[in-house]
């Protein structure tokens, strides 16, 4: 069948445009005006959500009756997620509600986000009320950019270790809250299980870098801005490149010793895996952890696919948290927004009804889990959680977590949520909380700077290179990045942001 | 019966030429050019809510990290070096694997061979470097385990020596391009004049004497071509080679770190579209000037294969 | 042919080099299918073996939980391949022909403009409001079929070049003496003496298509049509970012528990190999080595 290239060109371009023209049509077809306000909200996910049109549905459900609102969900991936927001305003594409977590305050920078104080004044009181004085997320030039979401804030940096090693050897628990009470265990352990590796690195392979090795001289940290080299230390307000202080070097100094005794990966720097991984292996002492100090036991999990022991552990404190605007998951309102005031509607509902909270928390009532007579929540026959069909990953900070019901998997205690709720105000604040650092005065200088650590920090941190050859020249080229600068900055906009704060 | 061309059956002709190209240059025009207008954003800072063209000028303001470093001409030194290395490695054995391939009497291999030596392309590099770190790591990878005991050599911690990477980056880039450089050459290679290499048979000529009179000269357009459009990406490196493979380990700087590897690091924690793309065009223009200039050269000295 | 003892030691000597050179391209591919038949705790503490010490199809038994999930972006790797390969071959065709005509007029020009798009790039932005607004291709197939895979301009110079230099000038003056037009020609002459050249681009094209997962983040929310490799990307993202933020992640909830393990990231990763391991070798009827006697025979 002969056919020219001309015709079959032809052909492609008509093919072509009917599908532009129907895909345009589709979405004309869609902007029908209704009463009822129609939101979206961006969201990243962890895990698989299939479910979302069931859950859209029952969430819709209630607002619609309550304030003439309906929501849209749409996720993202979490590592381009700020790209992604960004992409989508310079699209012209319509947001509402857009997630944020940590240190992606940078949405407020790049003008993603839009200031939310008046809204708060006239449609968030309850938000207000619940939130307290963690209400000021992210506050930049005097104005407040997110609403945070209520879940536990009182952590503690722990070390898990496997209890019946320190059974079994003797050690006493409470002695490992020091550093030499550490150091001391360690030794025994090493001399008893020689294979086995001690600690294992966090995130990124460091391993005790930051949580205060120096607790006599050094409390209540708190890293702005995502940086490690902009940092608030014992409540002063002054800010203190971290890796020049004489804690980090302590610190390093530290890690290198354990590091030649054998006590840790000699892969850390380099491992893409979260070390904590060998601990269900049994092949692991002990890992940092943050804990959520409200009662809740450790619980060892079975990983996928490795064997099913799992290990009683002990969770020994290590450091004194305090609450940063920075670990926190929030949300804000887009700047191109059309709905803002509907929106602000929906965030106060969910932050008081229980129903709507739990709902976007843990799926739909009556298909993912269901409410029992005195109050409590289970899950429905045949759903099993890590498997829902719902499984954002953010079921305990989504929301007013003390607005939603208690899943009986968790405690019998109705009041177990307001509870950890409640325990919030014991929580130390750090007294930079909601301060929202723009980096744009000395973003040459944080450019090279960020280069310098991610030449050096990692591999001193992991130990295995020698600290007094190396730190000198990773301070000397932060020196010379311009970090002063960067830090005189960053100490002049806290300066204003405390005295506004009053 | 001999046609003659007369002048309306050449235009004609001609037409329906440009006809042809209408629905590939059209698409260019849309797909590349369009765009193109992101290149102001080198010197801007995008406020995404004022989009891109009522966002600020900042003039060559974001161009001003790239030098902030004192690394730079280490940065600089490593991209173009490794390019150039790359560039003679992977052209001298493509060419040689090529013809292996096309002397191969058992074609059936030679048919295996090719589907097999182009598998590279279709790993990830995140998986190249789970890879590369199965064979080096220092606990538990097989050069530390297996193969340096053999040799009766003690482990070496890889990923903190400067010295082996040069030769290891070298060797994983050979691995993942050598495959497709050589199916290119191939191409080429068999689409010679078999009666060439006859003729020259019939002359008395030894193996090595065709290659070098017969089939690197024939070849020779797509060599050149090859050579022509890898200077224009002489700034450029590979994200994944230089960054993901070695893990960005701090020690390994001085031979991995590249203009790539420094901007990714640089503004990793930020979403600085304006000073990302101001990297970019710094790498554009360089190799643009370089192109341009190789060009000409070729141009003086062998015409016809001159890109344009 | 004259079988000589230094051509019997010629095709000895190129047939262990070839060989050896498979074997090098292989054993890494080796590693991944062997990691990913591991045990995890093997894998985490022996690390990655050629043979490993304890065998385990856990990780596929976990991918294969979602079944349905591989199948559907195996189809839409599938769907996007062909649609996109076909596409893309008939326009770079119709490009580099006419552009292989010596006396074409303004053939520099062109090939300057073609070129200068390898140089420079607008960026992500630009190419987003583009597509995404103003051609309204987000989460349709044509999203993963034209944002900037349509057209390779260094395909265009290989066909290009070929079509110039290896297809004799005289065969197509017989050609336009018999009577044929350029199109005539393009189908009779340049076609089939160009297969070397064609069934080798088709193959590079093939595996850009099936390898890209950057359209698919950036145009497509829709997860019913994300592709095989954009959802290993993906999990190979979600890990990262919760190794790099685990002090984050486990405040909100999320334990290590939830990352998959390295021998299911390896099993994805043979999931996205396999198919083109099976397919190529079908494909091999048309590659290079095989058909260039019969080329010029026409």
């Amino acid at each position: 069948m002969k056919r020219t290239k001309k015709s079959f060109f032809v052909r492609l371009m008509a093919v072509l445009m009917t599908m532009v023209l129907v895909l345009s049509g589709c979405t004309q077809a869609e902007k029908k005006t209704d009463e009822i306000e129609k939101i979206k909200f961006e969201m990243f996910a962890w895990g698989e959500a299939p479910d979302e049109e069931i859950v859209e549905e029952a969430l819709n459900a209630i607002t619609r009756e309550k304030i003439g609102v309906e929501v849209d969900i749409e996720f993202y991936n979490l590592n381009v997620y700020s790209e992604q927001i960004g992409l989508k305003i310079a699209g012209d594409e319509e947001m509402d509600l857009v997630a944020i977590i940590g240190d992606t305050l940078e949405l407020a920078n790049d003008g993603i986000l839009m200031p939310i104080d008046d809204l708060l004044d006239k449609y968030g009181q309850d938000i207000k009320k619940v939130c307290g004085d963690l209400l000021y997320y992210c506050t930049m030039d005097g104005k407040n950019y997110g609403v945070p979401f209520m879940g536990n804030k009182k952590y503690v940096t722990t070390l898990n270790c496997r209890k019946d090693i320190i059974d079994e050897l003797n050690i006493d628990p409470a002695s490992m809250m020091t550093i030499d009470g550490m150091e001391a265990a360690f030794e025994k352990v090493h001399a008893a299980y020689p294979e086995m590796t001690i600690i294992a690195p966090d995130s990124e392979g460091v391993i005790y870098g930051y949580y205060g090795i120096d607790r006599e001289n050094v409390s209540h940290i708190d890293f702005l801005g995502g940086t490690y080299y902009l940092t608030i230390m014992n409540d002063d307000p002054t800010v203190v490149d971290f890796y020049e202080t004489e804690s980090y070097k302590k610190e390093l100094k530290m890690v290198q010793d354990w590091y030649e005794k054998g006590y840790v990966m000699k892969d850390s720097a380099t491992t893409d895996e979260v070390g904590s991984l060998s601990y269900y292996d049994g092949n692991l002492f002990s890992y940092i952890n943050w804990q959520n100090v409200y009662g809740d036991p450790v619980e060892p999990v079975v990983h996928l696919g490795l064997s099913a022991i799992t290990y009683p552990t002990y969770s020994i404190p290590i450091a004194d948290d305090v609450v940063s605007s920075a670990d926190t998951l929030g949300v804000g309102i887009s700047s191109n927004s059309k709905h803002a005031e509907a929106c602000m509607k929906w965030l106060n509902l969910l932050f008081t009804d229980q129903e709507m909270c739990t709902t976007l928390g843990f799926g739909a009532k009556d298909h993912h889990w269901q409410l029992r007579e005195d109050g409590l929540a289970e899950y429905c026959e045949g759903i099993e959680p890590g498997n829902s069909g719902w499984e954002t990953g953010f079921n305990w900070s989504i929301g007013n977590v003390g607005a939603c019901y208690v899943f009986t998997s968790v405690s019998d205690d109705p009041d177990y949520n307001k509870k950890q709720i409640a325990a919030n105000d014991t929580a130390t604040r750090s007294i930079a909380y909601g301060f929202c650092f723009n980096y744009e005065p000395v973003e040459t200088q944080m450019a090279a700077c960020d280069s310098v650590v991610e030449k050096y920090a990692l591999a001193l941190e992991s130990g295995s290179v020698d600290v007094d050859t190396l730190l000198p020249e990773f301070i000397a080229e932060l020196k010379a990045a311009g970090i002063d600068e960067v830090v005189q900055e960053a100490q002049r906009q806290l300066d204003e942001f405390l005295a506004q704060k009053k | 019966m001999k046609h003659k061309q007369t002048s309306l059956s050449k235009s004609r002709h001609y037409s329906i030429l440009y006809l042809m190209m209408v629905p590939g240059l059209l698409y260019l025009l849309i797909n590349n050019y369009l765009p193109m207008v992101g290149i102001f954003i080198a010197f801007k800072k995008l406020d995404y809510s004022a989009g891109i063209f009522k966002s600020p000028w900042v003039g060559l303001r974001n161009f001003k990290f790239l030098f902030a470093t004192s690394d730079i001409w280490i940065i600089i030194r490593n991209t173009v070096v490794y390019n150039i290395v790359f560039i003679i490695l992977e052209t001298v054995l493509g060419i040689w694997v090529a013809i292996m391939l096309a002397d191969l009497a058992n074609q059936h291999l030679a048919r295996l061979a090719q589907v097999t030596i182009i598998l590279p392309e279709l790993l990830s590099l995140v998986i190249c470097s789970y890879i590369v770190f199965a064979f080096l790591s220092q606990e538990n990878g097989i050069m530390n385990n297996t193969i340096l005991p053999a040799l009766g050599l003690r482990p070496i911690g890889w990923y903190n020596e400067k010295g082996p990477w040069p030769v290891i980056l070298t060797i994983v880039y050979l691995w993942l391009n050598i495959g497709s450089q050589a199916i290119i050459y191939l191409a080429s290679i068999v689409g010679i004049n078999k009666e060439l290499y006859e003729t020259a048979d019939l002359d008395g000529a030894s193996r090595f004497q065709k290659v070098i009179y017969i089939t690197v000269p024939c070849i020779k357009p797509t060599i050149v071509t090859l050579l022509l459009l890898s200077v224009g990406s002489m700034f450029y490196s590979s994200f994944g080679l230089f960054y993901l493979i070695p893990h960005n380990s701090g020690m390994l700087f001085d031979v991995t770190a590249t203009l790539d590897t420094y901007v990714y690091n640089a503004l990793m924690h930020k979403n600085n579209v304006g000073m990302a793309s101001a990297a970019g065009l710094f790498q554009s223009v360089v190799g643009f000037i370089l192109v341009l200039t190789a060009n000409k050269i070729t141009s003086r000295l062998d015409p016809d294969n001159a890109l344009f | 042919m004259v079988k000589t003892k230094s051509e019997v030691a010629y095709q000895c000597v190129i047939t262990i080099f070839i060989l050896l050179l498979m074997f090098a391209i292989i054993a890494p591919f080796v590693l991944l299918i062997m990691s990913s038949i591991s045990s995890e705790s093997s894998l985490i503490r022996n690390g990655y073996r050629f043979i490993p010490k304890a065998f385990s199809l856990d990780a596929y038994k976990y991918i294969l939980r979602n079944a349905d999930t591989i199948l559907r972006a195996y189809g839409m790797t599938l769907l996007t391949t062909v649609l996109g390969t076909s596409l893309s071959l008939c326009i770079t065709i119709l490009l580099a022909y006419p552009l292989s005509h010596r006396d074409l007029k303004g053939r520099k020009v062109i090939m300057f403009l073609i070129i200068l798009t390898m140089l420079f790039h607008g960026g992500i932005v630009p190419s987003y409001i583009l597509w995404a607004k103003y051609m309204k291709i987000k989460n349709t197939i044509w999203a993963l079929i034209l944002p900037n895979l349509l057209l390779n301009p260094f395909f265009i110079i290989l066909m290009k070049n070929y079509f110039e230099n290896s297809i004799p000038t005289s065969i197509m003056e017989a050609a336009e003496i018999d009577g044929a037009g350029p199109i005539g020609i393009l189908w009779h002459v340049t076609l089939p003496m160009g297969k070397p050249i064609i069934a080798t681009i088709t193959m590079f094209t093939i595996l850009t298509y099936w390898n890209d997962w950057v359209n698919a983040l950036y145009f497509v929310n829709n997860t019913k049509l994300w592709t095989l490799q954009y959802l290993l990307e993906n999990i190979l993202d979600n890990v990262q970012f919760l190794v790099k933020n685990s002090k984050v992640m486990t405040q909100m909830g999320q334990s290590v528990a939830n990352i998959p393990s390295v021998s299911v990231r390896m099993a994805i990763a043979v999931l996205g190999v396999i198919p083109i391991l099976i397919l190529f070798p079908f494909f091999q009827k048309y590659i290079v080595a095989g058909i260039s006697l019969g080329a010029l025979k026409e």
